[in-house]
């Protein structure tokens, strides 16, 4: 499921779950590089004139030696680094010293529920930023699968629930155009997420057109399904899914798209799977689902 | 944490290209206004010194090079007005159209980039020290 991202820049902090790890972040921030890697990857995001922050992950089978690590990483980074120091943020062991005309401050932490150890950057120009440092820091946190079985991501502006076992196949950062799409386990189990901005320049057709016309040639039977209304306009259509070939798993196709009165950007969401009812339930029982509670997917039995 | 010493750098350096001005070719002219906002600039070619002389005669070299820019671009060209710094009209891009600021940065560059290749702008590095 999906969720219209405008509410981003209103609290000044905005939250980013990705890979099971989610931290509060300032809503001027941005992500410039990401890593689809489960077993160790990095995220880093800057304001608008440098990277300020970077969220680093590696599975670990148990909580390394945090001693030991620091003492590790000190003498690498002494080379590079000037008037290096140990310091404590909130529970978190970590390193600053001044790298250029930079302050570099490193933590780290074991995320004891999914098994992750993060480590957190922070870059400044000038000073070191200690409080902005302690309020991220304890922002931190495990985003385990919920108990339904659906796994939360935030990211780039969308709120996403995707069943546990799907993975992030595909995630495409374009300016004005963002996509990430979840394989699931079997085919032709995935499910899609677009946001698109500048919508007044490019989209001439009601989003009923443009919806239908996104489902391409392996939707067969595309059926307009009642929409969510409201001031974002939820747009909802069902089909078959026929891919070419005949090996290939047939499947049901539902896709929403809306325009958010918030931001004015065009959310698109597909869902592309092989067993057809036990994927939708046009219900409105999740409280986050603002701007589309009739794409609500719940995951299907064996998924969960 | 293995790539520790790559980590934190800072391979987009964007800040001296965010402070540059942008200035418009002032040889450039605008041949046609469009009203959905596009324009038609005409800029100036420079002879190559081989079409001096006898091949002039032969082939004719179009004194000027048209561009056509769309109502998108249009509205960037006439940003740049000499004044502004890209960082200047990255915000007002992100601003009229409802961008995030990186969304607009890349936006704005990427095209400012194609109209300096077409020499329909100048830029100016760092004007101010």
């Amino acid at each position: 499921m999906i969720v219209c991202g405008a509410v981003q820049a209103k609290t000044g902090m905005v939250e980013w779950v990705w890979r099971q790890i989610g931290v509060e972040l300032p809503a001027e921030w941005e992500c410039l590089q990401f890593a689809r890697d489960p077993e160790a990857g990095r995220c880093a995001f800057a304001d608008r004139h440098r990277y300020r922050f970077e969220l680093n992950w590696r599975k670990s089978p148990g909580e390394p030696d945090f001693g030991r690590m620091m003492k590790d990483y000190e003498g690498s980074l002494a080379k590079e680094w000037e008037g290096i120091r140990k310091v404590k943020c909130r529970g978190w062991p970590g390193l600053t010293g001044k790298r250029g005309g930079e302050v570099v401050s490193r933590f780290g932490k074991y995320l004891e529920e999914i098994g992750v150890l993060v480590e957190a950057v922070f870059i400044d120009a000038g000073e070191r930023d200690d409080r902005l440092e302690a309020k991220i820091l304890a922002s931190v946190r495990a985003v385990p699968p919920e108990a339904n079985g659906m796994q939360l991501w935030r990211a780039f502006g969308m709120e996403m629930r995707v069943p546990r076992t799907f993975e992030l196949g595909e995630c495409v950062v374009e300016p004005a155009r963002v996509g990430m799409r979840f394989d699931g386990p079997r085919s032709p189990d995935r499910w899609i997420f677009r946001r698109y901005g500048m919508v007044k320049t490019w989209l001439k057709t009601p989003v009923r057109e443009w919806l239908v016309s996104q489902a391409g040639e392996l939707a067969r039977n595309v059926k307009f399904k009642p929409g969510g209304g409201g001031a974002a306009q939820l747009e909802r259509i069902e089909g078959e899914w026929r891919p070419k070939g005949l090996l290939l798993r047939r499947g049901a196709y539902a896709a929403a798209a809306w325009k958010s009165p918030e931001d004015g950007r065009l959310y698109h969401a597909i869902c592309i799977t092989g067993r057809k009812s036990s994927r939708f339930h046009p219900a409105a029982a999740d409280a986050v689902m603002t701007a589309c509670p009739e794409f609500l997917c719940i995951p299907a039995e064996g998924d969960a | 944490m293995s790539r520790r010493a790559q980590t934190a750098a800072a391979p987009g350096a964007w800040d001296d290209m965010l402070k540059a001005v942008l200035i418009p070719n002032r040889a450039a002219r605008v041949v046609r206004e469009e009203p959905d906002g596009s324009l038609t600039l005409a800029v100036p070619t420079r002879k190559p010194s081989f079409f001096r002389g006898l091949i002039n005669w032969l082939v004719r070299v179009p004194q000027e090079r048209l561009t056509v820019l769309d109502p998108l671009g249009a509205g960037i060209w006439k940003s740049c007005d000499g004044k502004r710094s890209v960082e200047e009209i990255a915000v007002r891009f992100a601003t009229f159209h409802h961008l995030s600021f990186h969304e607009s940065r890349v936006s704005v560059t990427g095209y400012v980039t194609s109209l300096l290749r077409r020499g329909v702008l100048a830029v100016a590095v760092n004007p101010r020290g």
